[in-house]
């Protein structure tokens, strides 16, 4: 803004130029920093209670959706830091939120402006963080391809068939041709003062290439990716240990609780997705899965926040899991597999004895209603799941917001402190 | 009479639905004011901090409070006494291996500087045991500078004074006064005295001969003149034949002719 050269990052810059807007808004101080990732993680809110309540045609869905994403800590801190992963993430919810309201209008005429949008906003994800958004782009052209294709038999049909293949081409041709427009577009109005032509781009994609390639397997608090989904190596971005005894840390990782209740939910939602031939319950599946299988060809090191955007899908899915639990829809094995994150929550936080007493008292009362009072077997599950994680946010929050803990009380939230890769400790402070 | 009570039951049914939904969206409502309110208490102390008057005393009553530790060292390993020359007394004492090898010490964050001169002064004392390897340093660190004061001196060395002025980079307008130690395990593993410990905004430049480090103007040599052209780190790239716009319309004109087309076959 004030002309400068552009520093150079392996990211696109869009988010960097939304925090310099910030600045320049509201002053080159800590609040001006941070506003807009304030405002979009704010925004984050409402945008997923459309998306669920567009998914599963469900406002209780939708509630538990947006509930449960406010009570997980990953969101908030990244919320509360001028960092880019709230911004590309509201970013592609907001372009699932368009995509949904596409597949789901029967009006073709205002489909092509939902394309227009969702396009838009998938060109900004794009523009604000590689490869995790290509993954977004391919979802959505999927999603579109299967919804013009639909379920007709085309053979028949010759003259049909020939509509949805220029319907198809169209769609996914708007789409891509639009990403690549707003993703040239925000990268010349980053790099105007030294913008030479367009060999720029490709220059650049080079150097972050060259520099990905090179970078080693492992780091001080990186972890693999297929540990993320099991909470086991999350960190402090920032600590101080304070001579009073206090210790303030700003922890980048999430609530226990719903980290490991995404994995029975996506499982819930692979055999829901197959055996309904539910759309939206396949679509979160294979977000989540999308997100995680993306890492497995890369060898570099990676950081457990990368998990945010199947995180996103996982929380999601937990929503319509637990809706669908409250309504009494859901089976049996989905009650056992949706309580059954609650059991290491309970040994951890309360210890053997306590944590076992309360898992057992869980399971009379669960049982009890499963003989006496059938229909709220699944409301208890759904109530008892969303206290439970409204507790456990409330217990780890001081992580969060930096707020002073004793060091008893850090360490009695450091639930696990292995030597390996499973430790909650992280790299420690030293320099 | 059984449809009539099968719709009354419908009804209680759906009201009760109803009020749980918004029960939910109210509670997600003061769930997320709770979380703002949290949010401003916790910037509060940051706030106080940047806007707090001229002068820092880094060694004011709650020392406790604004002192840390890093590296193999914990807050119970440090003990910070008063003593009545008005000095304060930095003891450490260390049990465990990783001290040896871990650069540790207390320290002072002084966060979020307003932009201008600012001085530093303080008196420093260190005990230092060549036979034993014991010692400590004070350190003054800003953005990427820090500059070492006082080395550790033998026991019962005189105080040094320490004075220098320094202006904060734009990017990181913060310092941090540090005391490392190095030493041995077991028992007392280090000791320092510090006094008058103090950094003072001043008005204008410092005195000409005073030792000074001016940070805005290194960070300006590195990346230019702020409301200037700055040096970045994009690495410019060979210009192409088609000149520095032309290209990217061409581009442009391709990218749009696509979408047109599309939006086309939309239709």
């Amino acid at each position: 803004m004030h002309g400068w050269r552009p520093p150079y990052s392996t990211h696109p810059p869009a988010a960097k130029l939304l925090v310099a807007l910030s600045v320049s808004l509201f002053g080159n101080y800590p609040w001006g920093w941070r506003a807009a990732n304030a405002l979009m993680g704010t925004a984050l809110v409402p945008i997923t209670y459309l998306l669920a309540r567009r998914l599963f045609r469900s406002k209780l869905a939708a509630s538990i959706a947006a509930a449960l994403l406010l009570c997980e800590g990953m969101f908030l801190v990244a919320s509360r830091l001028a960092m880019i992963n709230i911004v590309y993430i509201t970013l592609g919810a907001w372009a699932y939120l368009m995509l949904w309201c596409f597949v789901q209008n029967p009006a073709p005429r205002t489909q092509r402006i939902q394309l227009l949008a969702m396009s838009l906003l998938l060109g900004l994800y794009v523009s604000t963080k590689a490869a995790i958004s290509e993954v977004a782009v391919l979802l959505c052209l999927i999603v579109i391809a299967v919804n013009v294709v639909g379920p007709v038999p085309l053979r028949p049909f010759p003259r049909l068939a020939h509509l949805i293949t220029a319907k198809l081409i169209g769609a996914c041709g708007l789409v891509v041709g639009i990403v690549l427009l707003v993703y040239l577009a925000v990268f010349m109005t980053y790099s105007w003062v030294v913008w030479r032509g367009i060999g720029d781009l490709v220059a650049y994609h080079q150097r972050v290439f060259n520099y990905n390639s090179g970078l080693p397997f492992s780091f001080p608090n990186a972890s693999p990716f297929w540990s993320w989904p099991f909470l086991l190596h999350p960190y402090a971005y920032w600590k101080r240990d304070l001579l009073n005894g206090a210790v303030e840390v700003i922890w980048c990782g999430g609530n226990p609780l719903l980290w490991w209740a995404v994995l029975p939910a996506i499982l819930i939602a692979m055999v829901r997705g197959y055996t309904q031939k539910s759309m939206a319950w396949m679509f979160l599946a294979a977000g989540y899965l999308a997100y995680l299988a993306m890492w497995i060809p890369l060898r570099r090191y990676l950081f457990i926040y990368s998990y945010m955007p199947a995180l996103y899908f996982g929380l999601v899915t937990l929503a319509g899991a637990l809706e669908e639990c409250w309504n009494g829809a859901a089976r049996r094995w989905e009650h056992f597999v949706l309580l059954a994150p609650l059991l290491p929550c309970l040994i951890l936080g309360l210890g053997v004895v306590w944590g076992g007493f309360a898992a057992c008292s869980i399971s009379i009362v669960y049982l009890l209603l499963r003989r006496r009072a059938e229909d709220w077997e699944g409301k208890f599950v759904c109530l008892i799941f969303l206290s439970a994680t409204l507790l456990v946010f409330a217990y780890f929050l001081p992580l969060w917001m930096g707020i002073p803990l004793s060091e008893a009380g850090y360490t009695a939230r450091m639930w696990l402190h292995g030597r390996g890769l499973a430790s909650w400790v992280g790299y420690g402070a030293a320099r | 009479m059984d449809a009539d009570l099968q719709v009354g039951l419908d009804m209680a049914q759906r009201g009760s639905r109803k009020l749980f939904q918004q029960a939910l969206v109210i509670a997600a409502a003061m769930t997320a004011a709770i979380i703002c309110g949290l949010s401003y208490l916790a910037d509060l102390s940051c706030r106080e901090k940047s806007a707090s008057g001229d002068q820092i005393d880094l060694l004011k009553e709650n020392l406790a409070d604004h002192w840390s530790v890093f590296g193999a060292l914990s807050a119970a390993q440090v003990s910070f006494n008063r003593i009545n020359d008005g000095s304060v007394e930095i003891r450490v004492r260390s049990d465990n291996l990783s001290w040896l090898t871990v650069s540790s010490g207390v320290s002072y964050r002084v966060g979020l500087l307003s932009p201008g001169w600012y001085e530093f002064t303080g008196e420093f004392r260190a005990d230092a045991n060549a036979h034993a390897g014991t010692g400590a340093q004070l350190e003054v660190h800003s953005d990427r500078w820090r500059t070492v004061f006082s080395a550790a001196q033998p026991h019962g060395g005189s105080w040094q004074t320490t004075n220098v002025y320094f202006r904060p980079s734009y990017a990181d307008p913060g310092a941090e006064i540090s005391c490392r130690f190095w030493g041995r395990t077991g028992g007392q593993a280090g000791r320092a005295l510090l006094r008058n410990m103090y950094i003072l905004k001043i008005a204008g430049e410092p005195p000409p001969k005073a030792p000074r480090f001016d940070l805005a103007k290194q960070e300006e040599a590195r990346l230019g003149k702020l409301g200037h052209p700055r040096n970045g780190s994009l690495p410019p790239s060979p210009q192409t034949g088609l000149g520095r716009f032309s290209g990217a319309a061409v581009t442009v004109f391709f990218l749009a002719m696509i979408v047109g087309m599309s939006w086309w076959l939309l239709a």
